[in-house]
């Protein structure tokens, strides 16, 4: 045997998968896959046209090769699988400088070109279960890099799909025995209402393991995303910026607060005035990715003058040049290192140049080289952060319970003078604040005990509302919360706490940033909204570091914090108040699948008649009229065996779904055109049509027999 | 019952323990959905098989006689709601897929012998083929399968003469003289002019005469199957080839034999007889020899 056989013979086509419809499900289930993926703008132009058109052309051509040995076709897929694992090699030398999570791009591009690669060539069942396996693990990858919603329609199209192709690949495992009954079902038979069934109960176990399952989390092992889409250096490198703010800035027009942008806080500035009024939208901001849920500092300020609270010292410092970019303690960080906490933020909407994250930040994964450190612990980015930037930052918190905050009293251990001089200045504070602070206090043992003390009077005796009146001229804003509208929204009440806390010698500070936000169970994200903007107190203590204290948002001690420990924990609440909106997505999403049904089955049909027309116009007449039996005989619920001869198979539809004993008359006349030594005569072969013609339309299939009754 | 994963589920398995390693690693949320459904898939397909055979009811029918060694039909009535492969045990046969009907499996009966049930392993992998479920079922046929032994070819012992001093021995057929010997139950295969229509008018069912062969000796068989299986097969099918060749010699043949209910000897007139003779036939003793003039004994299995 010469070698050339010898690779011949073992590249022979091996039982080429029968079932078209086993390769519809196959290749619609990779396509939700590529889709999903194109979707989420992982890859380039390149491999996502060639993913569009290759995976359902290669299919079509996969099917018409199947019983071929493509041995010409294995050598170009060979060189082709070679040259997209170079040009990964490529792109992995070049990805891996960046950070190891930037690998995952090349890697989806190379799933993608090994998806196109293979759907030329799946004559078997086998190979087509590895096309299936191969578009799991590319969800896989776009799974890892989303961090959208939305994500969840394409994985349940995915999962519908991997039902069904598993469903039909399992039935015709099965028809590779023969068939027990004369006329067996045929592949596809009932399998709507059994795929249904099925993904109701992959749904309902799929939920149940939900809950049980550890939730997602990163690790240290891997450096982290990072994303900038474009790079606008600021014009001030180390100052502030807030395009979010508009046009109007920080300043604004005054106390209603109606000409800013849409969204933006006017807490992230260069000073934060209490007088101003106005509360951003729900426009989302930003996603973050984290173990718990805490506060995502921004910025803090030290100086309060009645009205506004201003910053110091806001001279910024150069960090970094090295990723991570490391951060450098600052005042009053009295513990470096504590509880690792990883949060990756993802930007969706444009806001301040400030690196947002719990405190304390210690290692900042960036797009770029620098950051801007304030003395104050301050991050500022030298470029606009606009949305698609990613960030992640390192947190070490210390490990705070209220008997730690108890036991690390200022008042009990002393202040340092450089604290003390920056955190407890005060202007002239009324008297009556004062007074009120000290009689709240009085009975408090500690200083933790005085901080809830304040916020439970002012929890009893003042009233949160967004819908305050303006601060009169020259008003003291704590003062006239306090003693004259006793109405307040975060500004109030954590300028109140700061003011209240510095008058009892217990050094603080007011900061600015977002509440957690809703966590998404699916994603894993917490989902920060504008609105989620806030302001709040911290306190210092000694050994312990900057704690935040806030009674109008209840995010617990980072020692008292409970992760959640399973992957489906809070979804009910999840689930409870946003039905309304998944009902809309639902509707959306059915009407999508609605129309790329109805596209789907136009365009099998359309194929099909192309292709039998294609066929038969190659085909000789007894071939063609072959193919007429069998297909009458596979709509009639008695598909032609391969091993069938034509007068074999006659007298099996004779005996089942077609009585009519002209049929082997047509099957003796077919054998005579194949076989003969004379060619039958164009009369003949007309009479014989017909003849076929009638007895068709006089046995129509049984669901056509059912529909005219 | 017993349950086998496939290369699937294992392929399944470590698929989904690479996205979980990912979603501790990367801290996808998404990619926790998606090992939840795919753990939900491979639960489904673990568990599928075995509710799905739980459902599986088969009945067997099958033919009164059979040769061993020979294939035959029998005919299944499967009810499934899921298909299954169903592939006849003892006597063996070819695996077939029932979709939920009736229909006939052929099968091989390796020995002779009474068959009164039909061993069937049913196995199901539905919904998806990523663990297959084996059940072995037991069905009860409405009545026996008797499967003849398979014919040994034989030469026929030398007979002795019964020839009358001064004649010439004429070989004839059984059956070929007038005297009736006895009669009995109609067989397949036995010719019209046999019937017995006085008998047959007074019984319910077809009686036919056994004729006594004028002139030819009569063959004994004697089938002595008190030994170990192949054995006691291979003396029964010798028997079946000695049958074969008397009756094709026109030779009046008796069959000894033991039976579940003790010694049996009896003429046999076709080899349909002899053949559900031998499939009845057990180790036991045998009936006495009655050797007289004009009988052939033929020891050689007995």
């Amino acid at each position: 045997m010469s070698v050339w056989s010898a690779i011949k013979d073992a590249n022979r086509a091996i039982d080429p998968e029968p079932s078209v419809a086993l390769r519809v499900a196959v290749g619609a289930t990779v396509m939700v896959a590529v889709v999903a993926l194109l979707a989420e703008d992982i890859v380039g132009t390149a491999p996502a046209a060639a993913a569009l058109v290759g995976v359902p052309a290669g299919f079509a051509l996969s099917y018409a090769q199947r019983f071929s040995d493509a041995l010409v076709l294995k050598g170009f897929l060979a060189i082709g699988l070679v040259a997209a694992l170079i040009a990964f090699v490529g792109d992995l030398a070049a990805a891996a400088q960046a950070g190891f999570v930037n690998v995952q791009v090349p890697l989806a591009e190379l799933f993608v070109w090994v998806q196109v690669l293979h759907s030329l060539h799946v004559p078997a069942r086998r190979d087509l279960m590895f096309s299936l396996a191969s578009s799991g693990a590319m969800l896989s990858i776009t799974a890892a890099l989303s961090v959208s919603p939305l994500l969840g329609i394409w994985m349940a199209l995915w999962a519908v799909g991997l039902v069904l192709s598993l469903t039909l690949a399992y039935r015709s495992q099965l028809t590779d025995a023969p068939a027990l009954e004369t006329n067996p079902a045929p592949l596809t038979a009932g399998v709507t209402g059994s795929v249904a069934r099925l993904v109701t109960m992959v749904v309902i176990a799929g939920m149940i393991l939900f809950f049980v399952l550890p939730a997602a989390r990163s690790s240290r092992a891997f450096t982290f995303p990072m994303n900038l889409p474009s790079s606008i250096p600021l014009p001030n490198p180390g100052g502030f910026s807030n395009p979010s703010l508009g046009n109007g800035g920080q300043s604004g027009t005054g106390s209603d607060g109606s000409n800013r942008a849409a969204f933006g806080y006017f807490g992230f500035a260069e000073q934060l005035d209490t007088s101003l009024r106005g509360r951003p939208n729900d426009q989302l901001v930003m996603r973050v990715r984290a173990p718990a849920p805490a506060f995502w500092r921004g910025q803090t300020f030290d100086t309060w003058d009645g009205r506004t609270w201003t910053l110091s010292d806001d001279e910024a410092t150069v960090v970094g040049g090295n990723t991570p970019i490391r951060t450098r303690p600052t005042l009053g960080d009295d513990r470096p290192f504590g509880e690792e906490f990883i949060q990756t933020f993802y930007l969706e909407a444009v806001g301040p140049n400030v690196v947002f994250g719990a405190y304390r930040i210690t290692d900042v994964y960036f797009p770029e080289r620098f950051l801007f450190q304030l003395t104050d612990g301050t991050l500022r980015s030298g470029v606009e952060l606009g949305s698609e930037t990613v960030y992640t930052v390192v947190s070490h918190r210390p490990h705070v319970t209220e008997t730690a905050l108890r036991a690390a009293d200022p008042l009990v251990h002393g202040v340092p003078d450089d604290i003390a001089d920056r955190y407890l200045q005060l202007p002239d504070v009324p008297d009556n604040v004062v007074e009120l602070a000290r009689t709240v206090t009085a009975s408090a043992p500690t200083t933790y005990d005085k901080i809830r003390a304040l916020e439970a009077w002012m929890a009893a005796n003042t009233t949160y509302s967004l819908d305050i009146p303006p601060l009169p001229p020259g008003a003291d804003a704590v003062e006239h919360y306090l003693f004259e509208t006793q109405q307040g929204f975060c500004e109030q009440i954590g300028s109140s706490l700061v003011v209240m806390l510095r008058s009892q010698g217990i050094p603080a500070r007011l900061v600015v940033g977002y509440v957690p936000g809703d966590r998404n169970p699916f994603t894993g994200l917490f989902d920060v909204k504008a609105s989620d903007a806030h302001s709040w107190a911290e306190v210092w203590f000694p050994g312990i570091g900057w704690q935040g204290f806030d009674p109008t948002a209840a995010v617990p001690l980072s020692g008292d914090a409970e992760p959640p420990t399973t992957a489906g924990a809070g979804v009910l609440d999840y689930l409870s108040t946003r039905l309304p909106r998944i009902a809309s997505t639902l509707a959306w999403a059915l009407r999508v699948a609605l129309v790329g049904g109805v596209t789907l089955v136009l365009v099998s049909i359309a194929g099909r008649l192309l292709e039998q027309r294609r066929r038969r116009r190659g085909q000789s007449w007894d071939e063609a009229m072959n193919e007429l039996l069998a297909d009458a005989g596979l709509v009639r619920g008695r598909p032609r065996d391969t091993a069938e001869t034509t007068v074999e198979f006659v007298h099996a539809l004779v005996a089942g779904p077609i009585p009519d004993e002209r049929l082997v008359g047509v099957a003796a006349a077919i054998d005579d055109a194949a076989f003969g030594t004379a060619d039958l005569s164009p009369e003949r072969k007309h009479d014989i049509e017909e003849t076929l013609d009638a007895i068709l339309t006089a046995h129509p299939p049984s669901r056509l027999r059912s529909l005219a009754r | 019952m017993r349950l086998g994963p496939t290369r699937g589920v294992v392929v399944m398995i470590l698929l989904t323990l690479a996205f979980f390693v990912a979603s501790r690693t990367t801290g996808s949320g998404w990619l926790v959905v998606l090992v939840a459904l795919s753990l939900g898939v491979i639960a489904v397909g673990i568990l599928g098989p075995v509710f799905s055979l739980r459902a599986v009811t088969v009945d067997a029918d099958a033919p009164t006689d059979a040769l061993a060694g020979r294939p035959f039909d029998i005919r299944f009535r499967v009810e499934t709601r899921s298909r299954v492969h169903l592939t006849s045990v003892e006597p063996a046969g070819t695996t077939v897929c029932a979709s939920g009907g009736t229909g006939d499996a052929r099968v091989i009966a390796e020995r002779r012998g009474l068959l009164h049930e039909v061993a069937v392993e049913v196995r199901s992998g539905a919904p998806f083929g990523l663990a297959w479920a084996t059940r072995r079922i037991k069905l009860t046929l409405p009545h026996p399968i008797e499967v003849a032994p398979r014919v040994t070819p034989a030469r026929l012992p030398a007979a002795p003469s019964v020839a009358r001093p001064g004649e010439e021995h004429r070989g004839s057929r059984q059956g070929q003289g007038e005297t009736v010997r006895t009669v009995r139950e109609y067989s397949v295969g036995d010719p019209i002019r046999l019937m017995h229509w006085p008998a047959t008018a007074r019984s319910d069912q077809p009686i036919v005469k056994e004729l006594e062969s004028p002139d030819a000796p009569l063959l004994t068989v004697r089938v002595d199957l008190n030994t170990n299986a192949d054995e006691a097969e291979r003396r029964a099918s010798v028997a079946a080839g000695l049958v074969q060749a008397g009756l094709a010699a026109g030779r009046p043949v008796a069959l000894h034999t033991a039976e579940a209910g003790g010694p049996h000897a009896g003429f046999v007139g076709s080899m349909l007889e002899a053949g559900r003779r031998l499939a009845r036939a057990t180790p036991g003793p045998l009936p006495a020899s009655t050797e007289s003039a004009g009988t052939t004994i033929v020891a050689g299995v007995s």
